[in-house]
């Protein structure tokens, strides 16, 4: 049984603000697959839930300029069944695949899944490898930031209280870049990530003109950039010497912890390193 | 904080009271008593309270009553017309996939959603609709199977 709470669901943004603007404590509920979890093992208590399925403009999916624009209610549902994903960021198809299960995908939003900032979450390393930014709303008005500036510890984010996420913007990549994301589990069934990796190669084809990005989560608190193996692989013809050295650089500095129920961080490292080179042995095949 | 909501359960049209924090499990369970929903894990892990929601698969107690307001939600009470049993019911009794029947509810409802969407699913898509459902007694063979026969029965 939950303790006992006030409920609202504000028709408008301005209603939702002044919401939330009631006191520190008030929870935002989106698809509730996290918040539900934790209030009722009483990890998170609060008087007030601001349920925000209301808000209209946090929804849809769409391209202003150069960003696909996806708001922070799109469920994982939504992912799968978008025509612009599937063509742009496939990557974020193989994530909302093996997210949880048909029951949770239908209620699980996106926005819920960033703001949560678990270190294994499915849209973590691919929205760090997209070098997605994330639009957020408070009483003041708009700010915009890196989503790599928006996680800030395990469970940590950079909003105030009171301040809403409402939109990742994703950077369209270059014409013929190809992503991927790959994940291993301990079970078949539903399970989170023991650690996943996200992959974008831009120019696969030509050697010299060809960026690599790789990010990879549950390794760290945040979801984290491989930059070193990226400069390392950058314009380079992929051997297997190159290779050998990647999975080396790859695993340099990460310390993954040790009382993860999940996986050891030993096979945390050498797992990141293999999926990178499965990453890239797919993305690089003509 | 009390509410009063309007919505559907099983075709019937309804206003019930509920208070903010209760389920909808909760409200279906032990307001409404249709306890063909089970609460198994009450952490979204097992799927026992799977439900419909406006036809598609949710887990009841991740749901607060509330935000069905204005929806369809079907039960299992509610899945078969008049008397008889629904094909999806006759083929779990007919493979032998329920035991203890806990699980049962929630594998149907599931199954139901994927043969409306996929009349003739792949043996890929109904293990993905499987996936979020635990069964502690049957091993699972004997429900893939049943699913398998109702939707190769619907050509
Ligand atoms: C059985 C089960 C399996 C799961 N499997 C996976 C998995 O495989 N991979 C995975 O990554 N996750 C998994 N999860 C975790 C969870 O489903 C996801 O993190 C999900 O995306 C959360 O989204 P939500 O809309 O349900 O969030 P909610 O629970 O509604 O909210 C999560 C948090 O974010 C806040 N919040 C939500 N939206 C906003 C917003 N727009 N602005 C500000 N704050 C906001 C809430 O206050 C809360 O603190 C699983 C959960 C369950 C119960
Ligand atoms: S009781 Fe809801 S998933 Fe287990
Ligand atoms: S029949 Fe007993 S849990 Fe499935």
């Amino acid at each position: 049984m939950l303790r006992p709470f006030d409920y609202y669901r504000p028709a408008d943004m301005d209603e939702a603000l002044a919401l939330l603007g009631q006191g520190p404590e008030a929870a935002v509920l989106a698809g509730g697959t996290d918040l539900l979890v934790k209030m009722r093992r009483d990890s998170r208590r609060s008087p007030l839930v601001v349920d925000i399925k209301g808000l209209e403009e946090c929804r849809g999916i769409g391209w202003e300029n150069e960003h696909l624009s996806v708001g922070a209610l799109t469920t994982f549902n939504d992912l799968l069944g978008s025509g612009e994903i599937r063509e742009h960021f496939p990557l974020l198809i193989d994530a909302a695949r093996v997210m949880g299960c048909c029951e949770i995908r239908q209620r699980a939003t996106l926005g819920g899944n960033v703001v949560n900032a678990s270190p294994g979450a499915e849209s973590g390393s691919p929205l760090a490898v997209l070098q997605a930014r994330v639009i957020v709303r408070g009483p003041q008005g708009s700010r915009q930031m890196p989503i790599e500036d928006f996680w800030q510890g395990v469970g940590k984010t950079a909003l105030f209280p009171g301040e809403l996420l409402t939109h990742v913007l994703i950077p369209r990549l270059p014409p013929g870049s190809r992503s991927a994301y790959l994940r291993r589990s301990r079970v078949r069934g539903m399970d989170l990530a023991s650690v996943n990796v996200a992959v974008v190669v831009i120019n696969p084809q030509v050697s010299k003109n060809r960026q690599i990005r790789v990010a990879m989560g549950a390794v760290a608190p945040m979801p984290l950039r491989a930059r070193k193996v990226e400069a390392m692989l950058r314009g380079q013809e992929i051997t297997p010497e190159l290779l050998a050295g990647m999975r080396e650089k790859i695993q340099e500095g990460l310390t993954p912890r040790v009382t993860s129920l999940r996986a050891s961080p030993e096979y945390k490292k050498e797992m990141v390193a293999v999926l990178t080179e499965m990453a890239l042995q797919r993305l690089l095949k003509r | 904080m009390k509410h009063l909501i309007n919505l559907t359960v099983n075709g019937q049209k309804m206003t019930v009271e509920v208070e903010s924090q209760r389920t909808l499990l909760e409200l279906l369970r032990d307001q409404l008593s249709f306890t063909g929903v089970k609460e198994g894990c009450g952490d979204g892990e097992c799927g026992a309270c799977t439900v419909l929601m406006d036809g598609q698969p949710v887990r009841s107690c991740l749901i607060l009553a509330v935000e069905a307001q204005n929806t369809e939600i079907l039960t299992i009470e509610g899945l078969a017309a008049g008397d008889g049993l629904h094909p999806l019911q006759q083929s779990f009794v007919k493979e032998g996939a329920v035991q203890c029947g806990f699980c049962t509810p929630g594998f149907i409802l599931a199954a139901k959603a994927l043969l409306d969407r996929h009349p003739h699913p792949t043996d890929q898509q109904i293990r993905e609709a499987m996936g979020g459902h635990l069964c502690r007694c049957t091993g699972y063979e004997t429900i893939f199977l049943a699913i398998k026969a109702a939707g190769s029965k619907r050509r």
